[in-house]
C-alpha cells in the first residue's frame, strides 16, 4: 500500500503551480499597470463638465480646439491647437487617477473612480 | 435595551457619514491648473466658498503674474529707474523671498526672472518654440541676477531694482503663497476637510473617511508611473522637477529651474525633489533650492528646516532615489 502521508513530486509541482497563479493574480491586482474595468472619462473645459463617456467604447470626439480619442479602455488627446502641445505629448492615460491637462484651452480629461478602490490616489505631485 | 443601543449607534454613524458632500472645482490660474476639493454641508455652500477662494487666487495671479497690471511687471518695468509703490502683500512676499535666498545661500533667487525671460520660460504654456540663448547673452544676464540688488522699503511699501533690465519672477514662491491664502480662506469658512493642488504642489487637511490622503509622486521620466504614493492627513507636498516645464534642443533637455550662479538650468544629476513640510509658501521655494544645490549641498536646507524629502537622480539613464529617514513613515507604495 502507498504511503500517502509523504509528499510526492506531483504535490510539489501542484504547489508551485498554485503559488505561481497566486503571484500572477497578486501582480495584476497590485501592479502599477492596473487597468480600470467599466471606467468613465470626464472632459471638462473652463471648469464645466462637457461630456462623460464610457471607456468601453472606442470613439473619436472632435471639439472646436482639440480632438480626444478613446481606444482599448485608454484615452488620449489626439490633437490640439495649443502652442506646445504638452497635452498631446502626455499620451494615453488609463489609470483611475490620471488626467490630461491643456492649460491654453483650459481642458482637463480625467478618468474617474471611487476613493475606496485599490490603487486609488487622491492627487499627484509633480 | 440592547437593540435600542445598537440602533442609536447605527443612526449616529450613518448620520455622520451622510453629513458632508464633496465639492470640487478646477481653474486655470498662474499659468497652471489649480484644483480644490472640499467636504462641506451643502453643495451650494461649497460652490460659493470655492468661487470666493478662486476669486482671491485670481487677484494673486494678477498681482504676481505676467499680466500688464501685475505689480511685479511694474517693478520690472522701472528697474534701474525708480522705486515702485506696491501692496503690502507684495512687500511681504518679496521680503520672504529675500530671506529664503539668504537661508539657501542664494540657491533660491527671484532675480533669476531675467534668465526665465531669456530662455523663454515666461508664459511657458503660450510658447510654440524654444532656443538655447548664446553664451555671451547668458553671461551678460548674470550681471542682472542677485537678490542683494533688490531694495525694499518696508515703511513706504516700495521696491527698487538696482540695475535696469533686471527682472524678478515669483514663480518659485507664488504657487506656495496662493496655497496658503486658499488654505486660510477655506479654514475661515469653518471647512475642516480639504485638498488643494496648485500646479503639482499639494496641501491636505483631514479626510472624510479617517483614511489618510494618498498623494502620488510623479515618476520624472515616465508619466505613466509613480515613484511612490505618500499617505498623510495634514501638510504640504511640493515637487520641483526638470520634466514639466522643459524643452528639448539638439536632443538635450533644458528646464526652468536655473542655477543663479551659472545662468543655465541646474545640472547636477537631480531631476526631481519632493518635500513634505507644514508651510506651503516655504515648501515650494525649498524644493527649488534643493534642486539647485544638488546632492552635495542640499543638506544645508534639510538641516536648517527639518524637511522630509525624496530626491530622484539620473545616473547613466538610471534613476536613483535618495530619501530622508522620516519620509518612510509617509510612503505607502514604492516603485523605486
Amino acid at each position: 500500500m502507498k504511503d500517502i502521508s509523504k509528499p510526492t513530486l506531483f504535490d510539489f509541482v501542484l504547489i508551485i503551480i498554485f503559488l505561481s497563479i497566486s503571484l500572477l493574480f497578486a501582480y495584476f491586482l497590485y501592479s502599477n499597470n492596473f487597468v480600470l474595468k467599466n471606467g468613465f472619462v470626464e472632459i471638462y473645459q473652463n471648469n464645466q463638465l462637457v461630456i462623460k463617456l464610457s471607456l468601453d467604447e472606442n470613439k473619436l470626439i472632435e471639439f472646436k480646439d482639440f480632438v480626444v480619442e478613446i481606444k482599448d479602455k485608454k484615452v488620449r488627446m489626439k490633437n490640439s491647437n495649443c502652442p506646445y502641445k504638452i497635452c498631446v505629448h502626455t499620451g494615453w492615460i488609463l489609470k483611475p487617477y490620471q488626467q490630461i491637462v491643456c492649460v491654453p484651452n483650459k481642458v482637463v480629461i480625467k478618468i474617474i473612480s471611487e476613493r475606496n478602490k485599490k490603487n486609488f490616489v487622491d492627487s499627484i505631485t509633480y | 435595551m440592547k437593540n435600542k443601543i445598537c440602533l442609536i449607534v447605527l443612526l449616529f454613524f450613518f448620520g455622520c457619514s451622510s453629513k458632508f458632500v464633496e465639492v470640487e472645482q478646477t481653474r486655470f490660474l498662474m499659468d497652471t491648473i489649480c484644483q480644490i476639493k472640499i467636504y462641506c454641508e451643502s453643495k451650494e455652500y461649497g460652490e460659493k466658498v470655492l468661487d470666493d477662494v478662486f476669486s482671491e487666487i485670481e487677484k494673486i495671479d494678477k498681482q504676481f503674474g505676467f499680466t500688464q497690471e501685475s505689480e511685479i511687471m511694474k517693478i520690472n518695468l522701472y528697474a534701474g529707474k525708480k522705486k515702485v509703490k506696491v501692496s503690502s502683500e507684495t512687500i511681504v512676499l518679496i521680503d520672504k523671498s529675500i530671506k529664503l535666498s539668504e537661508l539657501t545661500h542664494g540657491a533660491f533667487d527671484i532675480t533669476t526672472g531675467v534668465l526665465s525671460n531669456l530662455w523663454g520660460f515666461e508664459n511657458f504654456s503660450k510658447k510654440t518654440s524654444f532656443v538655447v540663448p548664446k553664451e555671451d547673452e547668458i553671461k551678460k544676464s548674470l550681471n542682472l541676477v542677485g537678490y542683494d540688488k533688490i531694495v525694499l522699503d518696508k515703511n513706504n511699501n516700495t521696491v527698487f531694482l538696482k540695475k535696469s533690465d533686471m527682472k524678478i519672477n515669483l514663480g518659485g514662491i507664488a504657487k506656495g503663497y496662493a496655497l496658503k491664502v486658499a488654505k486660510d480662506m477655506i479654514e475661515s469658512y469653518k471647512i475642516k476637510k480639504f485638498l488643494l493642488n496648485f500646479g503639482g504642489d499639494v496641501y491636505v487637511k483631514n479626510t472624510l473617511d479617517k483614511k489618510p490622503w494618498r498623494i502620488a509622486v510623479q515618476h520624472p521620466r515616465d508619466n505613466q508611473k509613480f515613484l511612490c504614493v505618500l499617505e498623510l492627513f495634514n501638510g504640504c507636498v511640493a515637487t520641483s522637477g526638470d520634466y514639466e516645464r522643459c524643452f528639448f534642443y539638439n536632443g538635450k533637455r533644458y528646464h526652468h529651474i536655473f542655477d543663479p550662479k551659472t545662468g543655465y538650468p541646474a545640472n547636477n544629476g537631480i531631476i526631481s525633489v519632493t518635500i513634505v513640510f507644514d508651510d506651503p509658501v516655504v515648501s515650494d521655494a525649498l524644493a527649488t533650492a534643493m534642486f539647485v544645490l544638488g546632492e552635495e549641498k542640499f543638506q544645508i536646507i534639510t538641516d536648517k528646516f527639518g524637511v522630509e524629502y525624496l530626491i530622484a537622480k539620473e545616473e547613466k539613464n538610471k534613476i536613483k532615489v535618495l530619501t530622508s529617514k522620516n519620509i518612510k513613515k509617509y510612503i505607502n507604495e514604492r516603485y523605486f
